[in-house]
C-alpha cells in the first residue's frame, strides 16, 4: 500500500486537445478512462553566501507535472493519437513515432457537481465542471499497451509538462453539453452493430492473430508472415499476455531569457519494448552458442544467436501495433510449474529502437504501412 | 434490565415457545418445522400471484400510488430514506466523541430523536404495506405459520371463532427488542450458558425438532458478535462494549476502514498510482463518487476543501497557490538546507 498522503478526487470527465485549442468539441473527450494520477515537483534550489550561515535565497525551479492516465482499448481514438493530433494531415510517414513524439498537447480534466448522476446532468457552474484541473503544453512521456489473458486490453500514457492550472467558474472549459455523451448511456464505440460486432471492450478473444505477426522465436509459431500463430482457427502458441511499451525519455533544452524549457525533445534513440508470455509446451527452443547461432551464419545476423524479427498485434476493435521489422530478442525466461501445478510459461523480451506505429482503422491498418 | 427479568427472558428464550393468552387460554406459540416453512412459504407464492393477477400494486409501485393519493409526501419519502444515513453518521460522531461527555451526550440524543422519527414514518408507512402484493402475501404466510404452529396443551389450536390475527400480533409483540437481546447477549446468565455451550459441555436450547425461534437466532447473533469483538486485534474498552450506540459507532468505523482500505488496494493494483500526489478515478454515479471521496483521511479531506476555497477565491489557481504545496514546497527547503549542512 502507497505511503505517500494522495488524494483523491472523483472525476468525471478527461478532455484532451492539440495544444492551444480554444474551442473544444466532443471529439476532445476521452473515453474509457479507468484511472488519472498527477505528480508534481517543484524543483527547489537554494543559494548561500559567504558571511552568513542564512540562505541567501530559495529559489523556485520550473515545475514538472506528469499526468499518467490508464484507458480501456474500447474503439474510441486512443490517448496517444489524441495526444499527438498535429501530424494530422502530415504524410504517413510523418506520423510515426517519432512525428508524434514532437506533438504537444493540452489536458483537462472535470470535476463535476457530486449530487448529479452524471456528467450531462449537472447543474451547478452553468452545466460547467465545478472545477477543471488544466494541463497546458504536455509531451508523451511514456506509453504502454497491455493486451492480457485476464481483463481487458488497456492503454497508458504519461504526459509530461510544466503547467497546471486549477480552474473554476467561467475559466471551466468542459461543460455538460461537451461531455454530453456521458449521460448513462455512453457505450464503446467498439461493439459495432449486429451485421459488423467488434468486441467492445477489447479482450484476449479480441486479438486477431489471423492478421497478426508472432515474432518467429517464440516456439511453435510457424514461418514469419502475416498469421503465423494460427491456422483454421486453431492457434499455435498460447499466449498469455502482450505488453507493448515505450518512454520517450525526454530533456528539457533551456535558453537564456526564459524559466521554461522552450523544448523537450525525445532522448532519441527510443527504445520500444514488446514482453510476449507463453505456455510453455516443451520448452523455449532458444539457444545460445558462443560462436553464434549456426542456422544464421548464411545470413544477415551471421555470428548472432537472434535474427531481426517482425512484431504487429491487430485487435478487433479497429487498432493495431506495429513494431516493425528489426525487433530482437533480449531475453527469454522459462518458468512456473512449481510443484503446486502451476503451468510452466515462457516471457520473450523484444526490444527494436524508434519503431512503433499504433494504427487505427480510421486512419491506415496493415503491417509496414508507414 | 434487572437480574430477574434477565433470568426470566433467557429461559424464555431456552424454552423455545412462546405463551400468548387467549379467551383465559394460554396458547404456546412454537417455532415452525422445516415442513411449516415450506408450507408457509409456498403459501406466500401463492397468495402473491394471486394478487398480481388482480391487479394489486407492487411494493415497489407503492411509495408513488400513495404520493399521488395524498397519503403520503415526497418529503416523508426524502425524510425515511436520509434519516438512517444521518443516523450512521451521528453513531459515527458518538464513537469519535467518546472523550468528550458533553458532546457526546448531546449527539446521543440528537441520534435518538432521529430513530424515533424513523421508527414513526416507517410505522406509517408500514400500515400501506397491507395492501401490497408482498403485504397481502407476507400477513398469509404469517397466519398459515400461526396455524400450524399454535398448540393448546399438546394439542394443535383449533382456531374457531378466535381470530387469528389477534394471536399473530400477540406473538409478534413478545419478540424481544435488540437493545434488550444485546443486554442479555453480554450478562448473566446468558454468558456463562454461552460459554459452556462452545465445547458441546451444555445444551442451550430445548430440542423441539423445530427452527430456531427469532430470539434465539438474534442472541446467537450477538454472542458471536460479542465473540468477534473481544478476539479483534483493535478491540474496543469495555464500557464502549457495553454502551450499544458507542459500540454501532465503532462497527461503523470499522467498516469504513475495510472498506477503504480495500479500495485503495484495488487502486494499488496499478503501480503509477502508488506514488502519485493526487488520483483521480472516474466516478460515474453519485455512489461512486462518495466512495471515491471516503478514500481520503481526514486530512487530505481538508487540504481538498482548502484548495476548493482557494480555487474558488482565485477562479484561476497555480499548484503553488495551494497551502498543502506551500508547505511541501518549505519543508524541501529545510531538508535541503539540513543537507547543505551536513546534518540531512
Amino acid at each position: 500500500m502507497s505511503s505517500n498522503k494522495r488524494i483523491f478526487y472523483a472525476c468525471q470527465a478527461v478532455a484532451i486537445a492539440d495544444i492551444g485549442t480554444a474551442v473544444y468539441t466532443t471529439g476532445n473527450m476521452v473515453h474509457g478512462v479507468q484511472s488519472l494520477s498527477t505528480n508534481t515537483t517543484f524543483n527547489p534550489e537554494q543559494v548561500f553566501e559567504y558571511g552568513q550561515i542564512e540562505i541567501y535565497e530559495n529559489i523556485e525551479g520550473t515545475p514538472d507535472v506528469e499526468v499518467t492516465i490508464e484507458k480501456a482499448i474500447d474503439g474510441y481514438p486512443l490517448i496517444y493519437h489524441m495526444a499527438s493530433t498535429g501530424v494530422a494531415g502530415l504524410a504517413a510517414s510523418q506520423s510515426g513515432l517519432a512525428g508524434r513524439s514532437k506533438q504537444q498537447c493540452d489536458l483537462r480534466l472535470g470535476i463535476f457537481d457530486e449530487g448529479a448522476l452524471n456528467v450531462a446532468g449537472s447543474t451547478t457552474n452553468g452545466g460547467k465542471a465545478e472545477v477543471e484541473v488544466y494541463c497546458s503544453g504536455m509531451y508523451i512521456g511514456s506509453v504502454s499497451y497491455t493486451i492480457p489473458v485476464e481483463g481487458f486490453c488497456t492503454e497508458s500514457v504519461t504526459l509530461q509538462g510544466n503547467n497546471k492550472q486549477w480552474l473554476t467558474g467561467s475559466n471551466v472549459f468542459i461543460s455538460d453539453t461537451l461531455a454530453g455523451e456521458f449521460d448513462g448511456a455512453d457505450v464503446p464505440l467498439a461493439r459495432g452493430d449486429a451485421n459488423n460486432p467488434s468486441g467492445g471492450v477489447q479482450r484476449r478473444e479480441d486479438v486477431m492473430l489471423a492478421t497478426s505477426i508472432i515474432p518467429a522465436s517464440v516456439t511453435g509459431v510457424v514461418g514469419t508472415g502475416v498469421g503465423n500463430g494460427i491456422s483454421d482457427g486453431v492457434p499455435y502458441v498460447h499466449i498469455q499476455n502482450v505488453s507493448i511499451s515505450t518512454d520517450f525519455s525526454r530533456e528539457d533544452i533551456l535558453e537564456i531569457g526564459s524559466k521554461t524549457p522552450y523544448y523537450r525533445p525525445a532522448g532519441f534513440p527510443i527504445e520500444v519494448t514488446c514482453e510476449i508470455e507463453a505456455i510453455s509446451g516443451s520448452g523455449d527452443f532458444v539457444s545460445a552458442y558462443e560462436e553464434g547461432n549456426p542456422t544464421l551464419f548464411n545470413t544477415t545476423a551471421s555470428g548472432d544467436n537472434t535474427a531481426e524479427e517482425k512484431i504487429y498485434f491487430v485487435l478487433r476493435g479497429g487498432h493495431a501495433f506495429d513494431l516493425g521489422t528489426k525487433n530482437r530478442l533480449t531475453s527469454v525466461s522459462y518458468g512456473g510449474g512449481d510443484a503446486t501445478g502451476g503451468n510452466v510459461s515462457t516471457s520473450y523480451s523484444y526490444t527494436n529502437f524508434n519503431d512503433l506505429d499504433v494504427q487505427w482503422s480510421g486512419d491506415y491498418i496493415g503491417f509496414n504501412s508507414i | 434490565m434487572k437480574q430477574h427479568e434477565r433470568e426470566y427472558f433467557v429461559s424464555r428464550i431456552r424454552s423455545g415457545y412462546y405463551t400468548v393468552n387467549v379467551n383465559g387460554f394460554d396458547l404456546k406459540v412454537y417455532p415452525p418445522t422445516i415442513e411449516d416453512e415450506l408450507q408457509a412459504n409456498a403459501k406466500y407464492i401463492e397468495v402473491y400471484d394471486e394478487c398480481v393477477d388482480e391487479g394489486l400494486m407492487l411494493e415497489e409501485d407503492m411509495v408513488n400510488v400513495i404520493i399521488k393519493m395524498g397519503m403520503w409526501t415526497a418529503d416523508k419519502e426524502k425524510k425515511i430514506q436520509g434519516l438512517p444515513k444521518d443516523i450512521e453518521r451521528l453513531n459515527v460522531d458518538l464513537y469519535n466523541n467518546r472523550f468528550n461527555r458533553e458532546l457526546r451526550e448531546k449527539m446521543r440524543s440528537v441520534m435518538r430523536a432521529g430513530k424515533e422519527q424513523l421508527s414513526k414514518l416507517a410505522l406509517e408507512k408500514m400500515t400501506f404495506r397491507e395492501n401490497t402484493c408482498e403485504g397481502q402475501a407476507i400477513l398469509a404466510k404469517s397466519l398459515d405459520l400461526i396455524g400450524s404452529c399454535t398448540y393448546l396443551g399438546n394439542e394443535l389450536f383449533n382456531f374457531n371463532g378466535v381470530d387469528m390475527k389477534t394471536v399473530w400480533y400477540s406473538y409478534c409483540n413478545m419478540f424481544l427488542e435488540e437493545s434488550a437481546i444485546r443486554d442479555l447477549a453480554n450478562g448473566e446468565p446468558w454468558k456463562s450458558l454461552w460459554v459452556l455451550s462452545k465445547n458441546n459441555l451444555y445444551k442451550l436450547f430445548t430440542d423441539n425438532g423445530r427452527e430456531l425461534t427469532t430470539d434465539q437466532r438474534n442472541i446467537i447473533v450477538w454472542s458471536r458478535t460479542y465473540d468477534n469483538i473481544s478476539e479483534s486485534h483493535e478491540c474496543p474498552p469495555d464500557d464502549i462494549i457495553k454502551d450499544d450506540e458507542m459500540l454501532d459507532g465503532w462497527f461503523i468505523v470499522q467498516r469504513q476502514k475495510r472498506e477503504k482500505e480495500r479500495m485503495e488496494a484495488e487502486i494499488d493494483q496499478n503501480p503509477k498510482l502508488q506514488n502519485a500526489d493526487e488520483v483521480f478515478v472516474m466516478a460515474k454515479t453519485k455512489d461512486d463518487v462518495e466512495r471515491v471521496s471516503k478514500l481520503n483521511d481526514p486530512h487530505t479531506a481538508q487540504v481538498k476543501k482548502d484548495r476548493l476555497r482557494v480555487i474558488q477565491e482565485k477562479g484561476s489557481a497555480k499548484q503553488s497557490d495551494f497551502l498543502d504545496e506551500k508547505l511541501k514546497l518549505r519543508q524541501q527547503y529545510n531538508e535541503q538546507f539540513k543537507g547543505k549542512f551536513g546534518n540531512g
